[in-house]
C-alpha cells in the first residue's frame, strides 16, 4: 500500500507543486532581483559608471545587502506566507474539491503533510536556490562572503517558516478562501490592537488608569508577529560590518512555526469536510468567533465613534460600545450563516449587550475596586512620583523621585488617597472658588510592592489651591512638603548621573543684553567643573534649585531668574556597553538649572568669569512676566 | 460487503441522516433512490470516506471507511458534481489516479479509450462538454479498478447511446469481476433495468430496502370493475395504499400477495379483475406515500 500508513505521499506533494509553480517562480525570481542580480549588474557596469573601485563595492554589497533585505523580507514573508497557504490548501474551501480529495484512499495526516511540505517548499526551494547561486554569482566575481548571505537565508526561511505555519493554521478553521487572508491580516494584529484600544477604553473609564504594565506589552509585541520580527531583522552597523538586532527572536517564531503546523494537524483531523464554504469551519469556535467579532467590533466602534463625535464621557462611551457591541453580534451570525435574517439569534446579541453594559458599568463605577485601591504603606517597598516637581522647568521637570523611607511612602500614599477622592471634582472640572488661586497637579505613581508586583496610577488635573498651602492635610500642603523637600529636590535634579561623566562645557541660556536688547546665550570657557562646584554649594545652601508648587507665586516671580545655566556632561562607555559592539547610541546629556537671585557662589563665579557683565545681566522671572519697561536688574 | 449501522449525521441542526442502516452485498447493484433532500449524497459521502458520522459505522468488509486507506482504495466514485485540478487533462488526472490508487490500471486505462473515443484526453477537462466529463469521470473512475464503485447521478448529461455503453461497462465490471456498484439516481426507469437491489431513502432514513424481484411481488397493481360501478367495501385485510377511479374502472395499490388478494377481491364479484406490473417508479411514489410525502399528489 501506497499510502495507507505514510504521512507523506509524493504524487500529492509533486501535484501541488507543480499546479501552482507561479508562486515560487513569482517568488524566486523576486529574491533572485533583490540580492545576486544587483552584484551582477554592478560588475557588468562597474566600468562605464566610472566607479573606481568595483571590486569592494561588489565586497561591501554582498556583505550588506542580504541582511540589508531581511526587514522587508519579513513582510514580504507574511505575505507570502498566505498566499502559499491559500494555494495548497484551497480544496478545502469548495464542496466539490473537498469531497473529491478526502475521498482518496489518503489519511488526513498524509493530506496534510503532503499539501503543508508543498507550500512551504514554495518558499524555502527558492531561497536555496537563491542561495546556490548567488554563491556562485560571488565567487564568479571574487566576493565570496558566505555569512550574511546564510543569515538571510536562516532568518528568511524562519520568518516563512512561521508565517506560512500560522497561515496554515488560520486555514484549518475557516471554509471559506475570502475569509482565510482576513482571519490571518486580522490575527496578525489583534493582539496589538485589541490591547490599545482596551487601554484606551480603561484610561477613559477608570480613574487614575495610566497604562498597562510593560511586561504585557512585552507579551504583546510577541504576540505581533510581523513587528516583532521587523524588530529583530532590523540592522545595526558594528566595526566587523552589519549585524541583525535580534536572530534569536527569528528562531523563536521559528520554533513556533513548526508548533502551529501541528496544531493545524491536530485541527485538520478534526475537520468537518461539510464546512466548506462556512466563514467558521470548526464548530467549538463559532461562538468565540461571534463574541469575539462583537467584542472586538465594540471596542473598536465604541472607540471611534466616541472620538469622532468628540464625546469623551464614560457614558457615551459606554454606549457606543453597546451599540456597536450588538451590531457586530449580528454581522458576526451574518457571516456564520452566510444569511441576513439573522434577527432570530437577538438573545445571543442581547446576553452580548447585557455582558457589555454590565463590565462597562463595573468598571466606570469603581473598576471592581480598582479606583478606591490604595496601597498600604506597610506593604511598599518604594514609590516613584513624577509630577510634584513643579516651577522651574529645567532638569528637575519630568523627574522620577523615589521614596523608600516609611514615613515618605505614607506622606505619598495619603496624597494618592487624598487623589482617589477627587474624582467627581476631576471629571466635572469643579474647583473651589473660595479656594484662591488654583492650579492642577499631574502625578504618577508606581509603587513596587512587597509581593514584588507593581501598581502604577496617574491622576491628572487635581486641583491644588495657593490658600491651602498652609493647610495641613490637605493635598496642596502635602505636594508643598515633596515639592520643597530638598532631598526630594535633589533625586529631581539626580546630580549624582551628571557626575558620573565628564564635564565638557557650560554656557547661559536667555541672558539680557543690555545694549542690543536680546536674548543671548553665553559660553563659558574651561570653568565648567568650577561653576559646577559653585552651583552645588548653591544648592547646598539652598540658594538654587529652589522649586515652587504654583508657577505664579510671588516667591517664584521674585526669587527665580528666566536665565538657565547648562553644562554638557559626556559619559564614559560602560563595562556593559564596551561589551556591546553596537556602537553608543547616547553619549552625552546636558543638565539645566534656572538661576536664582540668592545663588551667591554662583553668580560671583559668572562675573568673575565674565558671562555676566554690566552689558549682559540676568533678568527675574517677575521682570521678564511684566516686559523690559519695569525690569531691575540683578545686583 | 458495504454495511452502514445506525448513522446519524447533522448538519447545524438539520438533521440529514437519522439513524440510516443499509447493507449492500458484494457484486449487487444497489439502487438508492428517494427524493431530494432524502440524505442520498450524504450517505454516498459517507461511504466513501469523506464524512465522519456523529454516530453509527459505515463497514466494508468489516473494515470502518473512514480514515481507512486500505478501504478507501478498493472504492471509487463519481459524484454528482465532479471537480478535478483546473486545467488538468484525463491524461493529468490519469497520472494523479495512478499515484494514488494502488489498483489503478494503466492496461485498462489504454482499453477504455475505446470505449470513450470522442474524449480528448489531452483537453482539460473543465474545457469539455458536461456529456464529455462525465465520460471522462467514468473513464479514469473504471481505470482505478475498484472494489465498489459509487455513483451519484452517474448518466446524467450523457447522450441516450452513451448512457447504453456506460451501462453496458458497469455491468460487465459486475460480470467479470464482482464489482459491487451503489448508484443513486432519480432516474427509476434506467435504474429498474440494471439494479438488483432497491433502497428507498426518506428524511435520512432507509425506509425499505430488498432486493427489486422481491419488492415489486410485494406491491400490486390491480384494475377491476363492478357492475353497480362504485368500488364496495374492500375486505379489512386487503392492504390498499391506494384508489383511482377512470370511469367504472378502479386502480387498487395493494400491499401484499397477488394471489390472496386477487382471491379477496374475486369474493366481491368483479365484472374484471387484472393484475398489472408496478414500475419502480410507482413503487417508490406509494411506498413513500405512506411516509406522509408530498409528492404523491404532485405525481399523481
Amino acid at each position: 500500500m501506497r499510502s495507507g500508513t505514510s504521512f507523506f505521499n509524493g504524487t500529492l506533494y509533486r501535484k501541488a507543486f507543480f499546479r501552482f509553480w507561479p508562486i515560487w517562480a513569482l517568488y524566486g525570481t523576486l529574491w533572485l532581483l533583490v540580492i545576486p542580480f544587483p552584484l551582477l549588474t554592478t560588475a557588468l557596469q562597474g566600468g562605464s559608471t566610472g566607479l573606481t573601485n568595483t571590486a569592494g563595492r561588489l565586497a561591501e554589497m554582498a556583505a550588506d545587502t542580504p541582511l540589508e533585505v531581511l526587514f522587508t523580507g519579513v513582510l514580504v514573508a507574511a505575505v507570502a506566507g498566505v498566499v502559499c497557504a491559500m494555494a495548497v490548501f484551497s480544496y478545502l474551501y469548495s464542496i466539490r474539491s473537498a469531497c473529491m480529495m478526502h475521498a482518496l484512499p489518503l489519511r488526513r495526516e498524509t493530506l496534510f503533510t503532503s499539501h503543508y511540505l508543498a507550500g512551504l517548499s514554495f518558499l524555502l526551494l527558492p531561497h536555496l536556490a537563491v542561495y546556490l547561486f548567488t554563491i556562485a554569482v560571488e565567487a564568479s566575481l571574487g566576493c565570496v562572503d558566505l555569512w550574511p548571505l546564510t543569515q538571510w537565508l536562516l532568518v528568511q526561511s524562519g520568518a516563512c517558516l512561521f508565517f506560512y505555519s500560522f497561515a496554515v493554521f488560520c486555514a484549518m478553521f475557516t471554509g471559506h478562501l475570502v475569509a482565510l487572508p482576513l482571519f490571518y491580516g486580522v490575527l496578525n494584529v489583534l493582539v496589538y490592537v485589541v490591547t490599545n484600544l482596551v487601554e484606551g477604553v480603561c484610561y477613559e473609564f477608570l480613574y487614575g488608569f495610566r497604562r498597562f504594565p510593560e511586561t504585557l506589552w512585552d507579551a504583546v509585541r510577541w504576540l505581533t508577529p510581523a513587528g516583532r520580527l521587523m524588530e529583530g531583522a532590523q540592522v545595526w552597523y558594528a566595526a566587523q560590518g552589519p549585524r541583525l538586532e535580534d536572530p534569536a527572536a527569528v528562531a523563536i517564531y521559528g520554533a513556533a512555526g513548526v508548533a502551529l503546523a501541528v496544531a493545524a494537524l491536530l485541527v485538520y483531523r478534526t475537520r468537518h469536510i461539510e464546512s466548506a464554504g462556512d466563514v467558521v469551519a470548526v464548530r467549538i469556535v463559532r461562538p468565540v468567533f461571534r463574541y469575539g467579532f462583537a467584542f472586538c467590533a465594540g471596542l473598536t466602534g465604541g472607540v471611534w465613534t466616541a472620538a469622532l463625535l468628540m464625546q469623551d464621557s464614560p457614558a457615551a462611551l459606554t454606549f457606543w460600545v453597546l451599540f456597536w457591541g450588538v451590531i457586530g453580534c449580528f454581522a458576526a451570525e451574518m457571516l456564520l450563516k452566510k444569511s441576513f435574517r439573522v434577527l432570530g439569534s437577538w438573545r445571543g446579541s442581547l446576553g452580548l449587550g447585557v455582558a457589555l453594559l454590565a463590565l462597562c458599568l463595573g468598571v466606570s463605577m469603581g473598576g471592581f475596586g480598582y479606583e478606591g485601591r490604595v496601597p498600604d504603606p506597610d506593604q511598599v517597598t518604594q514609590v516613584a512620583v513624577r509630577g510634584l516637581e513643579g516651577a522651574p522647568y529645567d532638569s528637575a521637570s519630568g523627574r522620577d523621585v523615589t521614596f523608600t523611607k516609611p514615613e515618605d511612602i505614607a506622606r505619598i500614599t495619603q496624597i494618592h488617597r487624598l487623589a482617589t477622592g477627587m474624582k467627581a471634582e476631576v471629571y466635572d472640572g469643579r474647583w473651589d472658588d473660595q479656594n484662591g488661586a488654583c492650579s492642577y497637579l499631574t502625578l504618577d505613581l508606581t509603587y513596587q510592592l512587597a509581593n514584588g508586583s507593581t501598581l502604577t496610577r496617574r491622576y491628572s488635573g487635581l486641583p491644588i489651591y495657593e490658600a491651602d498651602l498652609e493647610t495641613e492635610g490637605t493635598l496642596t500642603w502635602l505636594a508643598n512638603q515633596i515639592a520643597t523637600d530638598r532631598d526630594s529636590v535633589e533625586q529631581m535634579y539626580d546630580f549624582a548621573q551628571y557626575e558620573r561623566g565628564r564635564l565638557v562645557e557650560a554656557w547661559l541660556s536667555d541672558v539680557w543684553n543690555t545694549q542690543e536688547e536680546y536674548y543671548e546665550e553665553v559660553y563659558i570657557d574651561g570653568s565648567a567643573q568650577e561653576l559646577w562646584d559653585a552651583m552645588r554649594q548653591d544648592f547646598a545652601e539652598g540658594t538654587i534649585g529652589v522649586r515652587y508648587l504654583f508657577e505664579d507665586s510671588p516667591e517664584r516671580y521674585q526669587d527665580t531668574c528666566v536665565t538657565d545655566l547648562h553644562f554638557r556632561v559626556e559619559f564614559p562607555e560602560s563595562e556593559e556597553a564596551a561589551r556591546d559592539p553596537r556602537p553608543a547610541t547616547e553619549a552625552d546629556a546636558t543638565f539645566v538649572i534656572t538661576l536664582t537671585p540668592n545663588a551667591s557662589h554662583t553668580l560671583a563665579l559668572l562675573e568673575r568669569l565674565d558671562a555676566l557683565t554690566e552689558e549682559r545681566r540676568p533678568v527675574r522671572y517677575g521682570d521678564y512676566v511684566v516686559g523690559p519697561e519695569e525690569w531691575t536688574f540683578l545686583d | 460487503m458495504i454495511q452502514v449501522n445506525n448513522v446519524v449525521k447533522t448538519f447545524d441542526r438539520f438533521r440529514a441522516l437519522d439513524g440510516l442502516s443499509m447493507r449492500v452485498e458484494r457484486g449487487s447493484i444497489y439502487g438508492l433512490v428517494g427524493p431530494n433532500g432524502a440524505g442520498k449524497s450524504t450517505i454516498l459521502r459517507h461511504i466513501t470516506g469523506v464524512y465522519r458520522p456523529d454516530s453509527g459505522s459505515v463497514l466494508l468488509d468489516g473494515q470502518p471507511v473512514y480514515e481507512n486507506p486500505e478501504a478507501k482504495s478498493r472504492i471509487a466514485a463519481i459524484p454528482d458534481e465532479l471537480y478535478y485540478f483546473l486545467s488538468a487533462s484525463t491524461r493529468d488526472m490519469m497520472r494523479f489516479y495512478r499515484g494514488i490508487y494502488p489498483r489503478f490500471d494503466d492496461k485498462r486505462y489504454q482499453s477504455l479509450r475505446e470505449a470513450f473515443p470522442e474524449v480528448d484526453e489531452r483537453q482539460p477537462i473543465r474545457r469539455l462538454s458536461k456529456g464529455m466529463q462525465k465520460q471522462s469521470a467514468f473513464w479514469l473512475t473504471l481505470s482505478c479498478c475498484p472494489e465498489v464503485l459509487v455513483l451519484d447521478e452517474p448518466v446524467d448529461g450523457l447522450d441516450p447511446v452513451m448512457r447504453r455503453q456506460v451501462w453496458s461497462l458497469l455491468m460487465g465490471d459486475v460480470a467479470q469481476r464482482g464489482t459491487t456498484v451503489l448508484v443513486s439516481s432519480h432516474n427509476l426507469r434506467e435504474l429498474e433495468d440494471v439494479c438488483d437491489h432497491v433502497g428507498i431513502l426518506s428524511h435520512g432514513k432507509i425506509l425499505l430496502e430488498r432486493s427489486l424481484t422481491d419488492l415489486q411481488d410485494n406491491i400490486l397493481k390491480i384494475q377491476t370493475a363492478f357492475p353497480e360501478g362504485e368500488l364496495p367495501q374492500l375486505p379489512e385485510r386487503l392492504n390498499v395504499l391506494h384508489v383511482t377511479q377512470v370511469g367504472r374502472v378502479h386502480t387498487l395499490i395493494v400491499r401484499g400477495n397477488l394471489q390472496e388478494a386477487k382471491a379477496k377481491l374475486a369474493a366481491l364479484n368483479p365484472l374484471f379483475l387484472e393484475a398489472l406490473p408496478l414500475s419502480l417508479e410507482e413503487i417508490f411514489i406509494y411506498e413513500l406515500g405512506g411516509e406522509d410525502y408530498a409528492v404523491r399528489d404532485i405525481v399523481l
